[in-house]
């Protein structure tokens, strides 16, 4: 099999990358400067002291051996505990700067990821699971940590010790340690190729993990359905899959390790076997002395444990490496929707100027040419079949997409051109899923608004008519709405999401299908009550139900993302199209009854 | 909203506990012998290099005896590879038997999470269960493939090195040992401390948790609010919990290991000065100084490793409990005594049902009504007035607190609920598909759907129309919850899912509420030839939807308020008629 130049060259290229990721880490390490340096110092002299110990070794034996007074000896033994003393005391320094280091940027990158997270536009979440993005805050977010404490702090300690043993055994005997040290070379190979088949490892396992999360958060969201179809069974087998894809590649990573761990045991004990061979040789032969040996051979052993952890914290650095890779891309994305300037916040006057647009990675155009006009305070209606582009125009509006051609402008402003923030804040938006918070139903109503007393909440909630249900549940106004709302009826969650946007006053109301679930009798009092709410904004109802629209200044009829009618109810009925049509469906439904 | 569960300090150790995770490792209990064997061995031929070290100093070094001292490296050499073979083998066997003790886990509590009733997922957010199925059972795999074996592992190392040390020189293995006490006091104080600092990591980690999942799906409200700032400083706060539980262990740790460092070093000079004393009066020997300064670092290895093992085997302690407070959850299926025979064609009735979702806020009253078989019965009622809770209860999502529901005369409760689950389908208000195929969405994952049975399905909801505009047709692509999809669309979906299960009795709760008027026509259409012979509930506000029921009831606060067909609850002046002149004087309005 021959694999082709560019394919060598391109997989350098990404493993140079793979490490190259890490850079992110040191931008948020550099906040910790101060306490790094500290640290690190601590970790030196720590290592010094501990070096010590062995290195007062050799005079006790030695003394010993030519028969030293035990005063000498006593003070040889004090002096070790004095070394021990300053030992520990940097060695918790060391831990406790290094580590606790670790946990400030685990808080740093998690509390920036979640920041740029919120701030992304929505084709970011649309081409991303739920699951996936969390695993970035858990196991990615772990994987970095352990890079940014034990890794740096183990790297740097057998760094230390490497070269600190080294020099004095180099001292003790230089040919003894030329010897002792002949395997490491190969250590060094290894540990490389190790790295390399590690880190695509351990990549693949946390895949897998993203996907197994990503599989249990949708089955449990879709549990409901899988009950009533009874697919338990099938959705068990689905996950039931994925776990033992999950077991192999975990496998494939404990066999890789324990590979290298023999490997490395292997190798590191060979040291010790050539340097109580060649040393016991030299001590005959009285180049050496028995203590010196002896303080050799503590060092060497003691660094039988540096050299196992370099695999280990060669993976570590992987994982690092792979997951900081993974939270560098989300980082890294920037958002298309960028905000502009403040203006002046006027009753809004809309303009849609030949706008067309497709949802990412979508093989047609959700809008095409869209031309309409809207004047301050007027009200604008939307009907139109299902799936036509009726909710797509208000997520235009409030940016959530830019228009893929065409214009849309807000007081004679192309949206593009407006402070995002200010834009949204003069938007009230009611979504047509009625998406509630597992907070308290008071916390959801006032979620838009910065404070917002009880009085304005209970208005917000007899505007849309849902303060008599709420007082009649448990713990009325404080009472805990289930995720995404589920403890509440369909109509009930509709109402509060409505009494959501009415309560942060805004200058453009955009209502998407909002009593779809509630009763006529319910809709036409909400309705009339929200007239008088309405004439001082400007408003834009999407409804299916021609009663909710009728009264509009402007009504426009959507068919596949094309605007086939516009105008008032009057001129459209005349006009015989679609809206007529709906409306002779929904008036003839009337009708039948009445008469029956 | 906080799970009691979460908040308990875990146990230390709690022998039920263990004996129920052990009870995991069962399966896989060959292995287990083999693992813990190899480590064994494995520590036993460890122990060997201080002691060759000995021999090789006081015997052939001493003697000169270079040929002497060849063949003990050589055997340390083959004992070293030796070493290493079996660390391997060991390591892979103790991850085999973690990483299957822990599938075992993972099947049981997925196992589990479809068999609690629905009201538990009403009030445990998807963020917080999940943590069960992933992190928790990752946790345990640590003490599976790092605590129970290698903590046998860890004592034998320390009892064999104990024992090496006595036999070598009695009073000087006494005189080492006498650090112990000191090393216990310490570990006490350390326990104790990062006990409660791993259970707060772990409550703070589930908080985490849920509020990302929460704002991850929610997100284009957060934009639509504004809320990004409040919702930085909201998470910070979480965040913060987070770190700050996390700092109390570091320092608790950074205090511990240099500590018992500190003990070690005291050890060695004490073994020094004592030992050194007795190679001066010739009652030891070098060699077995020697052995003993090196012994000693391995002596306090595996004490700090159990410290360690320590915070494995608490971590998966709290771990553990929840996951069983989980698993030991009642089921929504209790087994059933007798297995009643049913008839699937046959009439439905409440009889005086009663139900409450929370037990103090009623929310139907003494229900009586008759769902005639093969007929169609309209629900109507002003909204939160209790219809999705009617026909929730139908397939038993939830039980009523008093009266009873039968099919045929058999009470539900007589008929395991997948059995009764079976003959329904059911299009909820809240539609949700998965991601996957459009084909899996709407089959699930049924085998037994015919392709015919899909085509038509997909015919009457008006699918078809949706698939001609989509290359990949039945192939396409569903992103999380179906976000690409109009949700329009969506209602047509999950009611081609319902046809497609071809049910006996099929439930519409609002199952075109966001379609037109014209698409939901043609469905309605198509939909009485499908319907004929078979029972259909159905809940609508269009009151249009409705026109061809049989039977209409109005529920009005939990209870039926009037029953009848269109022309005679028209004629009593009720609740409905006015909903209906409401409706329709709208209409007429218009066209004046
Ligand atoms: N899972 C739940 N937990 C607690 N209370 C609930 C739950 N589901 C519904 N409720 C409450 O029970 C009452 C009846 O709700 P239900 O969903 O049955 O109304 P509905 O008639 O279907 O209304 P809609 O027409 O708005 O869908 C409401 O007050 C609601 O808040
Ligand atoms: N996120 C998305 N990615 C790709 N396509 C999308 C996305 N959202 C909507 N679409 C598609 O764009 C078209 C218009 O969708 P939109 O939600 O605007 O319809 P709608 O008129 O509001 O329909 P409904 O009456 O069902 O609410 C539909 O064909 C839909 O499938
Ligand atoms: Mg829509
Ligand atoms: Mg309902």
């Amino acid at each position: 099999m021959r694999v082709p130049g560019h394919a060598i060259l391109l997989g350098r290229l990404r493993r140079r990358r793979a490490i190259g990721n890490l850079k992110l880490l040191l931008t948020y390490l550099r906040r910790y400067r101060a306490r790094l340096a500290i640290g690190l110092a601590a970790m030196l002299l720590a290592t010094v002291f501990s070096r010590l110990i062995p290195w007062l070794l050799k005079p006790a034996i030695d003394g010993l051996k030519e028969g030293a007074p035990r005063g000498h000896i006593a003070q040889i033994a004090v002096g070790m505990v004095v070394a021990a003393a300053f030992g520990a005391l940097f060695l918790y320094l060391q831990r406790w700067l290094l580590i606790s280091t670790s946990r400030r940027v685990e808080y740093d990158i998690r509390r920036d990821l979640f920041a740029h997270m919120q701030r992304q536009d929505l084709s970011f979440f649309g081409g991303r699971k739920t699951g996936d993005l969390m695993a970035h805050f858990t196991n990615d977010l772990n994987a970095v940590r352990d890079v940014a404490g034990p890794g740096i702090m183990y790297a740097a300690t057998m760094t230390t010790m490497l070269v600190t043993s080294i020099a004095l055994m180099l001292a003790i005997n230089p040919i003894l340690t030329l010897v002792a040290f002949a395997p490491y070379p190969i250590i060094t190979v290894v540990t490389f190729f190790f790295g390399r088949a590690m880190y695509r490892r351990s990549r693949r396992v946390q895949d897998l993990f993203g996907d197994l999360s990503a599989r249990v958060q949708e089955d449990l969201g879709g549990i409901r359905v899988t009950r009533a179809y009874v697919q338990e069974e099938n959705s068990a087998r689905n996950f039931e899959t994925l776990s033992r894809a999950y077991l192999q590649a975990n496998m494939d990573v404990a066999r890789l390790r324990g590979v290298f761990f023999a490997a490395m045991n292997a190798l590191a004990g060979t040291g010790l076997v050539l340097a109580l061979l060649v040393g016991g040789r030299q001590v005959m032969a009285g180049t050496i002395s028995l203590g010196a040996l002896v303080a050799f051979s503590a060092y060497l052993a003691e660094l039988t444990w540096p050299v196992i952890a370099v695999g280990w914290v060669i993976g570590m650095l992987q994982r690092g490496a792979s997951a900081v890779g993974r939270i560098n891309r989300v980082l890294e994305s920037q958002p298309a929707i960028i905000s502009g300037q403040l203006h002046d916040r006027p009753i809004p006057r809309v303009r849609f100027d030949h706008v067309t647009f497709r949802y990412p990675g979508a093989a047609e155009d959700a809008l095409r040419d869209i031309t309409f006009a809207l004047s301050p305070g007027e009200t604008l209606g939307i009907v139109g079949r299902t799936g036509s582009g009726k909710s797509t125009i208000l997520k235009l509006l409030l940016r959530f997409y830019d228009p893929t051609e065409g214009r849309i402008l807000l007081d004679d402003a192309d949206l593009r051109e407006r402070d995002l923030d200010q834009l949204r804040a003069i938007m009230g938006y009611t979504p047509q899923d009625g998406f509630l918070f597992s907070r308290t139903i008071a916390k959801n109503i006032a979620y838009g608004v910065t404070h917002a007393d009880a009085e304005s909440i209970r208005r917000a909630a007899e505007r849309v008519h849902l303060h008599d249900e709420i007082t009649g549940f448990a713990n009325a106004y404080e009472s805990l709405v289930g995720e995404r709302g589920i403890t509440l009826s369909g109509g009930q969650r509709q109402r509060a999401s409505l009494a959501r946007a009415l309560i942060t006053e805004p200058e453009l109301l955009l209502l998407d299908d909002t009593l779809s679930s509630v009763d006529a009798e319910k809709e036409t009092e909400i309705l009339d009550e929200l007239r008088d709410f309405m004439v001082q904004r400007t408003c834009i109802v999407v409804s299916h139900r021609i009663s909710a629209v009728r009264h509009a200044d402007l009504i426009l009829v959507l068919e596949d993302g094309e605007l086939t009618e516009s105008g008032r109810h009057e001129e459209l009925l005349k006009g015989g199209g679609l809206y007529a049509r709906l409306y002779a469906r929904q008036r003839l439904a009337a009708e039948i009854e009445g008469t029956a | 909203m906080l799970v009691a569960g979460e908040e308990r300090l875990g146990k230390v150790y709690d022998h039920k506990l263990m004996l129920r995770m052990l009870h995991y490792l069962r399966p896989s209990a060959g292995r287990v012998v083999l693992a813990t064997a190899l480590l064994i061995l494995s520590s036993l031929t460890a122990l060997a290099g201080p002691l060759i070290t000995r021999y090789a100093i006081d015997t052939f070094i001493a003697q000169k005896d270079y040929e002497g001292l060849l063949h003990i490296c050589l055997l340390w050499f083959a004992i070293q590879l030796g070493t290493s073979g079996l660390q391997y083998a060991q390591l892979v066997t103790m991850n085999l038997i973690g990483q299957q003790a822990m599938l075992r886990l993972r099947r049981e509590i997925y196992a589990q999470l479809q068999r609690l009733p629905i009201a538990f997922f009403d009030r445990n957010p998807v963020g917080r269960l999940m943590t069960r199925v992933t992190n928790d059972v990752e946790v345990l795999n640590q003490m599976f493939t790092q605590g129970v074996v290698a903590i046998f592992g860890d004592i034998f190392a320390l009892a064999g090195i104990m024992v090496v040390l006595l036999v070598m020189n009695t009073k000087l293995a006494l005189v080492t040992f006498a650090s112990l006490p000191f090393v216990f006091l310490i570990s006490i104080q350390f326990r104790r401390r990062v006990r409660h600092a791993f259970v707060d990591i772990r409550l703070a980690l589930a908080k985490i948790n849920a509020y990302l999942q929460e704002s991850l799906s929610g997100i284009s409200i957060i934009k639509a609010f504004r809320r990004e700032e409040r919702n930085d400083a909201e998470f910070a706060e979480l965040n913060a919990e987070h770190r700050d539980a996390f700092l109390r262990s570091v320092r608790a740790f950074a205090i511990y290991f240099p500590l018992v460092e500190l003990i070690q070093s005291v050890a060695v000079a004490l073994i020094i000065w004592y030992g050194g004393g007795r190679v001066l009066q010739d009652e030891l020997s070098f060699g077995a100084l020697v052995a003993f300064i090196q012994y000693v670092g391995r002596f306090f290895r595996p004490i700090r490793d159990l410290s360690d093992k320590y915070n494995i085997m608490q971590d998966a302690m709290a771990s553990s409990e929840r996951i069983f407070d989980l698993l030991d959850k009642e089921p929504e299926e209790a087994p059933l005594t007798s297995i009643a025979r049913f008839n699937p064609r046959a009439d439905l009735c409440y009889e005086d049902v009663s139900f409450s979702y929370d037990k103090i806020v009623p929310v139907l009253s003494d229900v009586s009504f008759c769902i005639p078989a093969g007929k169609t019965t309209a629900l109507v009622g002003s909204t939160g007035s209790g219809k999705t809770t009617l026909v929730a209860l139908l397939t038993r999502f939830y039980e009523p607190t008093a009266g009873k529901i039968t099919l045929g005369g058999v009470d539900v409760r007589d008929i395991p609920r997948r059995e009764l689950r079976r003959i329904m389908a059911v299009v909820q208000q809240d539609v949700f598909l998965f991601s996957g195929t459009l084909e899996e969405n709407i089959r699930l994952w049924e085998e037994s759907i015919s392709a015919e049975q899909l085509a038509a399905a997909i015919r009457t909801s008006h699918v078809d129309h949706l698939l001609r505009r989509l290359p990949d047709g039945l192939a396409t692509q569903v992103t999380e919850r179906g976000s690409s999809f109009s949700t329009g669309e969506r209602q047509l979906l999950a009611f081609a899912r319902a046809l497609a299960f071809d049910p006996e009795i099929l439930i519409l709760d609002e199952a075109t509420a966001s379609v037109d008027s014209e698409t939901e026509a043609l469905i309605q259409d198509a939909l009485q030839a499908l319907l004929r012979g078979r029972t259909a509930v159905v809940i609508a506000h269009r009151l249009s939807t409705i026109r061809n029921a049989d039977q209409i009831l109005v529920v009005h606060h939990g209870r039926i308020a009037e029953r009848g067909d269109h022309a005679e609850l028209l004629a009593a002046g009720g609740v409905y008629a006015r909903l209906y002149r409401l409706q329709f004087k709208r209409q007429e309005a218009d066209v004046g």
